[in-house]
């Protein structure tokens, strides 16, 4: 069986392209799901709160409740300073492993 | 529509959604239970329809979270493993069986004349516990022993009748045959009858003897 590469890809970064949205501004959870699916990194909200849990666990984002203009009270998620740090080791990794990958494996035919 | 038309939506939404994840963690079940309610309160019938055509169906929610979920820690704790039974060796590996095999082997022509013995000689060759050999020393040897003495003890007892039959001639008397140095004596052939016989228990107790320390395979 052949194994799907993107989703290969997307589970190993998945959780830092989440770091890196919350790293702009504190979002809840339909915020994210919307970016990351419009981004074809998750497949639905059922993929993004296990993932957000793992985050939480990890101590690299925490939560706080804020009303909405509409109404509802919402979840917001926002990057704690240990979240801050692993993203920050993430970029520095991220960058000389992708250009690494891409002098091996090539950019393909022009 | 009216609002009532959009709670229904979100109320039977969520219970397809809560019978679609009741296998996930309740943490994790919640948590987007929560999500999907922060999304769906407030709005009105068509935003509320919309919003839920985007949410997808709620069995794709629950397996693609499931996905997510690391395998949990087995919870169901296996049944503890029956110890193999212990193979039981067969009768004839026993001790017991060779004990009574040798056993009968001694006596039984006692208590039962010929067939008892027989028995015996058969009990001995299933035991398992003595070597092949063992086996035809301890059932040939009497038996060969005793049946040849009883032959020869008829041919002397033939050979006896023939001689005095013929007495009259100038044969060789009875006496002088049974004195004849060169031919066992009646007595002697009696006493090697007797020592056939007498093989008979002592092959079996030599049996016993060559059982000690041995055990069932």
């Amino acid at each position: 069986m052949t194994a799907d590469i993107g989703a290969q890809m997307r589970k190993g970064v998945v959780e830092y392209c989440v770091l890196g949205l919350l790293a702009r501004e504190p979002m809840y959870g339909w915020q994210l799901a919307d970016a990351l699916t419009g981004a074809g990194l998750i497949a639905s909200i059922g993929t993004l709160y296990p993932l957000l849990g793992r985050l939480r666990d990890n101590g690299w984002v925490s939560t706080f409740d804020l009303p909405s203009e509409s109404g509802p009270v919402r979840k917001y998620y926002r990057l704690t300073e240990a979240g801050i740090e692993q993203l920050e080791r993430f970029r520095s990794q991220w960058t000389p492993f992708a250009r690494v990958v891409t002098g091996i494996v090539g950019e393909g035919r022009p | 529509m009216t609002q009532s038309t959009a709670d229904a939506q979100r109320e039977e939404y969520l219970a397809r959604l809560d019978e679609a994840m009741r296998g996930l963690p309740h943490g994790v079940a919640s948590d987007i239970r929560g999500g999907i309610v922060e999304e769906l309160e407030g709005l009105d019938a068509a935003a509320t329809a919309a919003r839920i055509a985007q949410l997808g169906d709620p069995v794709a929610i629950a397996r693609e979270a499931q996905d997510e979920v690391p395998p949990a820690y087995p919870t169901v704790v296996a049944a503890p493993v029956a110890a193999p039974p212990v193979p039981r060796a067969p009768t004839t590996s026993t001790r017991g069986f060779a004990i009574v095999a040798a056993l009968t082997l001694s006596f039984g022509g006692i208590v039962l004349p010929i067939v008892g013995w027989f028995v015996g000689a058969v009990l001995v060759s299933m035991s398992a516990l003595w070597r092949t050999w063992e086996k035809v020393v301890a059932i040939v040897v009497p038996f060969v022993f005793g049946a040849v003495s009883l032959l020869l003890l008829q041919f002397m007892s033939f050979s006896e009748f023939a001689s005095s039959g013929s007495s009259s001639g100038t044969g060789t008397g009875p006496e002088e045959m049974v004195n004849n140095p060169l031919l066992p004596s009646i007595n002697m052939w009696h006493v090697l009858l007797l020592l056939g016989f007498l093989l008979i228990p002592v092959s079996g107790l030599w049996l016993l003897w060559r059982l000690r320390g041995r055990t069932a395979h």
